[in-house]
């Protein structure tokens, strides 16, 4: 759904040379014109998705800033119209609400209601505001003893803290010194992975790369390239020789691997819905953590262990270990990923030259669709423990597929790529969620490892 | 969630919107008074000392050597009333018509309601008025004042018409001022005339004599001020008034005979209240109108 539309947008300005009756006579009479007619954007066009986050570029004067002042409402467009949904808030010049005879308490105050926050909003939000803006020890200062950076941040902390739908950036990625942009630049991204809407202008390529998708560059009022943001980048300032074409390339490459274990928003995403369904269950530190306080609830519960996805053993020796070396059970074909799973993890990913020794734990070789029903057959007894480190949706759809008429009451489930990587709704969280609306199974979330991939879950009843 | 509809941004709801933001508008008031007297010795006790000279010089010149005090009875009480309303009035014109050219900065990278500066500025000189009034109530009941239903309804009434018409003076300068710096001049001339455009220092019967009461005694008192200053007066010095007398048909009148108030006061004050409220709703359209160009003026 769009959140931003402009169609077919113009905008002139007037700049008047002469202002007072003496002056106009003297130009007329020099017959010098009177006024001069400046286009600052002629016919831009342009729809903005919600959730997006599109980067104006262009040299100074092409008509980023003025586009910006339209879709905030600050100005009005001449011809053609600008729409958008939802709350606008801006970061248009921060500090342009301080009032400098005011405290900084005052203008945390004063600051918010202007960009359209309630007395409740501002007052849940101030310590927030506070911390943010690092000024805890000058707040009963007046703002105009405050040094420029002060100023700066305070402006800052105000306007991120806002609750907008749409967000406007207007070149104050440049606030501060280097941690404090870099905290900006965090909590910008934090918008964007919240489902903001960003308008961002900047002449930093850099930090454009980083944070938009899409670039728009205006040329003298013209939309005059629009397209991914690295395209964009390149368009507005070409690589000046191979060498550097070379470098932007490589250095895009390492971002985009950087970007793929952190996964911002799928992290952000990931929290949300941690937040949600398990609010109140143990964050584990690591995933070995975690893994041992799954063992450790399922340390009652008689039957086998059993990992699917054993790789190097490390894993299922700290299962073994905790199983006095009963029953525990690795399967593997040991020859990698079946198929492509996530970015930079290809078909093949993950194969050994030969499986493991692993002690006290038994493995099976082989894919899992080939190995588990037979392996089944040969044991009778009831799962008590699953390490689900299959990755793939197919994988862990097929254990659960083969495993599930042996799971009971108290079967604790250890997922090692549950969520917070990018697309892992499609993975082993789909196959989960699939199981368990099919089979009408009950459980209960267990706990998950902060920041990481890993969740625990165990079985409270089966229909 | 509710899916918001595509809207168009900065097409405000004019003084609805600001209403709407009381909040804010709170907190810009807040801010204007503080800022206003902020390394002052006195801060807000310079509400009380500037009308208290501009008091003492009309009641010494007008008052004394003039011998006003003759031909109006308790002529302290008659002035202040009137001087009261009357420099809420000018102060209005003067704050709002530079409230958006104050806040430029403001105006020109947020867009909030722009109706905002100059209501803010309406109250501040709404509040700068407070003292004054006090001080004016507190002669009025040592002079033998009590209140009565004619006395309260006259004074809302005149205030009422004293605010509605500064505020669309107000929104009709502010804008006009983003433009045409030259209009701060031209409010400081109105406020010299303005004082003596009511029946403040003088009686209106003063303008009735020179006139003989043709079609410019109906100019004069067409002036929705002038019936404000009328009520204000009937309000607060009219009971107190110790040489009132009252001619045959009820009316009262002063000790020469004069009437002291023209017929049908309170229908002139309704009457003046509506062409108040009609130059609102027209200073409201313009300034909406002018609005839109604000930010790339300034």
């Amino acid at each position: 759904m769009e959140a931003i539309v402009v169609d077919g947008v113009s905008k002139h300005f007037t700049l008047r040379h002469a202002h007072s009756i003496k002056e106009m006579t003297v130009r007329a009479v020099r017959r010098q014109s009177l006024s001069e007619r400046f286009t600052a954007l002629d016919e831009v066009s342009l729809t903005v998705a919600q959730g997006e986050s599109l980067a104006l570029m262009g040299l100074n004067g092409s008509g980023k800033s003025t586009l910006l002042k339209l879709i905030s409402g600050v100005m009005q467009p001449d011809r053609g119209s600008v729409r958008v949904r939802g709350r606008v808030a801006g970061l248009i010049e921060v500090g342009a609400g301080l009032h400098p005879d005011l405290t900084g308490r005052e203008n945390i105050f004063l600051n918010a209601a202007i960009l359209g926050m309630t007395k409740a909003e501002t007052e849940a939000k101030y310590d927030d505001i506070v911390a943010f803006s690092e000024i805890e020890t000058f707040l009963d200062t007046q703002v105009k003893f405050y040094s420029s950076g002060m100023f700066m941040r305070l402006g800052f902390a105000v306007a991120v803290h806002t609750d907008p739908e749409i967000f406007l950036v207007d070149e104050v990625l440049a606030v501060g010194d280097p941690p404090f942009q870099k905290k900006c630049l965090q909590r910008i991204r934090a918008f964007h992975a919240e489902g903001r809407t960003l308008v961002i202008v900047s002449h930093d390529m850099g930090t454009l790369e980083k944070v938009c998708g899409r670039g728009i560059v205006l040329e003298q009022g013209r939309a005059a390239y629009e397209g991914g943001i690295q395209g964009a980048v390149d368009f507005l300032a070409p690589p000046e020789s191979p060498l550097e074409a070379q470098q932007r390339r490589r250095a895009r490459e390492e971002a985009a691997l950087a970007a793929v274990p952190a996964g911002d928003s799928a992290r952000a995403e990931a929290e949300l819905f941690a937040a949600e369904v398990m609010p109140d269950v143990p964050r584990l530190p690591d995933p070995r953590a975690t893994l041992e306080y799954g063992l450790a609830l399922a340390a009652g519960q008689d039957g086998m262990a059993l990992e699917f996805g054993v790789h190097t053993g490390g894993t299922l020796s700290v299962i073994a270990d905790a199983r006095e070396g009963k029953n525990v059970f690795g399967f593997d074909s040991f020859d990698g990923l079946p198929e492509d799973w996530r970015a930079g993890f290809p078909a093949g990913h993950f194969a050994v030259e030969e499986p493991p020794e692993v002690r006290g734990a038994e493995l099976v070789v082989g894919l899992f669709e080939s190995t588990i029903e037979g392996f089944l057959q040969e044991h009778p007894e009831p799962v008590a423990f699953v390490h689900v480190d299959a990755d793939l949706y197919s994988s862990a759809r097929t254990v659960l597929a083969h495993l599930g008429p042996r799971l009971s009451v108290g079967t604790v489930i250890v997922f090692d790529e549950y969520f917070g990587y990018p697309g892992w709704r499609e993975h082993e969280y789909r196959a989960w969620e699939e199981y368990v609306a099919e089979s009408g199974v009950r459980f209960d979330y267990e706990g998950f490892t902060e920041g990481n991939e890993q969740v625990i879950v165990r079985i409270t009843g089966i229909s | 969630m509710t899916v918001q509809p595509l809207l168009a941004p900065g097409r405000g709801g004019g003084l609805l919107d600001v209403a709407r933001r009381r909040y804010l508008l709170r907190l810009l008031v807040r801010r204007e008074l503080r800022s206003r007297y902020q390394g002052s010795l006195l801060g807000l006790g310079w509400s009380y000392v500037r009308p208290a000279v501009n008091f003492a010089v009309y009641y010494f010149v007008v008052g004394i050597f003039l011998k006003m005090s003759r031909t109006i009875p308790n002529f302290p009480v008659f002035l202040f009333s009137g001087m009261v309303l009357i420099s809420f009035f000018t102060e209005t014109l003067i704050t709002t018509a530079w409230s958006i050219v104050g806040n430029a900065a403001l105006v020109k990278k947020v867009y909030l309601p722009r109706e905002l500066f100059p209501a803010a500025s309406t109250l501040v000189s709404g509040v700068h008025m407070l003292p004054a009034f006090g001080v004016l109530m507190g002669g009025a009941v040592w002079a033998g004042w009590a209140p009565s239903w004619i006395a309260v309804g006259s004074m809302a009434l005149a205030f009422a018409i004293v605010a509605t018409l500064a505020m669309a003076f107000g929104l009709l300068f502010a804008a006009v001022n983003v433009f045409f710096r030259d209009f701060g001049q031209v409010v400081d001339i109105i406020n010299i005339v303005v004082p003596w455009s009511v029946p403040m220092i003088y009686p209106w019967t003063t303008v009735q004599d020179a006139t003989h009461g043709g079609w410019l005694l109906q100019l004069y008192l067409a002036n929705p001020l002038t019936s404000a200053v009328l009520l204000f007066e009937r309000a607060f010095w009219w009971p107190t008034n110790d040489q009132a007398l009252t001619l045959p048909n009820g009316a009262p009148a002063l000790p020469g005979g004069h009437l002291a108030f023209p017929y049908h006061l309170t229908v002139r004050g309704l009457a003046g209240l509506l062409a108040a409220m009609v130059l609102l709703a027209l200073a409201q359209w313009v300034f909406a109108r002018l609005q839109r160009r604000f930010a790339q003026e300034l």
